[in-house]
């Protein structure tokens, strides 16, 4: 069984998941910060927004995918030696990831569907990804405030990614180098062969 | 010999020299340049924040009247700013390239009461179409006041490109007005 986890380590799915996730996550906080500042001048501003859009809607689809995986296949324990409020603490990051990667997405989504623009969010190139539906057959004036809503929700949460990151790597870190236990070799792809039965 | 030279010089530019029609002076604060087109199925109006007019103009001497607009677009404004990315943006004005448009006439036409047509060039993205501008002229001593506008049509100009160009997200059909405060030079 090596598509879920073993006792001690995280599954080879979600490893996958994990780090797919994790460097789209990336991917998209630089590209969001970027073309934030990008002057409406640029020649490639439309493009590199639907870019956006599409890791965006690609992290949605794959963190749903991933709570479900994790619904059904339990992480594995953090070590029984660790201080219970780190051990909360870690616990508490880890579920703040689970609705940080699934939430920045859909506020992206909700807010790309309450446009004034009218025009479709284009997939990648390959197809036009649906928007919403609450906000059809609404009036700019009555789209306008949940746009703003939505953009202001969608922003504040990448923020909170963007503190977040750092902590969640750090401790990853920590536990790696300062502790010397398997915490970070458990969710590492090429350290499988040592744990697998 | 040379008196003559000197007296057929001086008729010959009384003749050639262009009679100037009278120069005007925009009152930027009290006029205003911009557009309407139906968006989503909804009209959207934007103004330019900044243009300048260069005008000759004498209802008695049209013959000798001209205009000259020139209309910094990145000052587009609809208070929408992902509509003004969009406008401004590569498959609209692409002001990165284009920054400014033109407009000359010096065709002007009485059509009665204070109506005038002016027939003139705009100038968009590089390309030059003819349209035409119909306005109504309300002059009181130095100072007149002008109410105007133009249909045009925006894929004329390239402006609106790619999933832009459907009808149904943004009307081909554009509504250029002008309100214009202006003062005689004196």
């Amino acid at each position: 069984m090596t598509s879920s986890k073993t006792a001690s380590r995280y599954g080879t799915v979600a490893i996958a998941f994990h780090w797919t996730i994790a460097a789209l996550v990336i991917a998209n906080i630089c590209l969001g910060l970027y073309m934030a500042d990008l002057p409406r001048s640029d020649p490639n501003k439309f493009m590199i927004v639907q870019t956006h859009k599409s890791i965006g809607l690609t992290v949605l689809a794959l963190s749903i995918l991933r709570l479900g995986w994790r619904l059904i296949n339990p992480a594995p324990p953090l070590p029984a030696e660790m201080n219970r409020a780190l051990a909360f603490l870690a616990r508490a990051v880890h579920y703040a990831f689970y609705f940080l990667i699934v939430f920045i997405p859909l506020t992206g989504w909700i807010m790309a569907s309450a446009s004034t623009l009218g025009n479709a969010t284009q997939y990648f190139g390959l197809f036009d990804w649906p928007n919403l539906p609450f906000f059809q057959g609404m009036t700019r004036a009555q789209i306008v405030p949940w746009h703003e809503a939505f953009e202001e929700t969608h922003e504040a949460l990448a923020w909170s990614a963007i503190a977040l990151i750092p902590l969640h790597v750090l401790a990853a870190l920590y536990h790696h180098i300062v502790r010397r236990d398997d915490v970070l070799k458990r969710m590492l792809p090429g350290t499988s062969m040592a744990t697998k039965p | 010999m040379k008196f003559a030279i000197l007296i057929s010089a001086i008729v010959a530019g009384a003749t050639v020299s262009p009679a100037s029609a009278a120069h005007w002076d925009v009152d930027y604060a009290k006029s205003r340049l911009g557009f309407t087109v139906r968006w989503s199925g909804e009209p959207l109006t934007a103004d330019f924040k900044s243009w300048k007019a260069d005008i000759d103009f004498d209802a008695k001497d049209l013959a000798h009247s001209k205009v000259a607009v020139s209309v910094d677009l990145t000052s587009e404004y609809s208070g929408l700013p992902d509509n003004d990315d969009g406008i401004q943006g590569a498959q609209g004005f692409q002001v990165s390239q284009f920054p400014t448009a033109q407009f000359k006439a010096t065709k002007f036409t009485p059509v009665g009461g204070s109506i005038y047509e002016a027939d003139g060039a705009l100038t968009i993205r590089g390309i030059t179409r003819p349209i035409r501008l119909r306005f109504r002229l309300l002059q009181s001593g130095d100072s007149a006041r002008v109410t105007g506008g133009a249909d045009v049509s925006r894929l004329d100009f390239g402006l609106g490109q790619g999933e832009w160009a459907d009808e149904k997200v943004v009307a081909h059909r554009v509504s250029i007005h002008l309100e214009m405060q202006a003062h005689r030079r004196p």
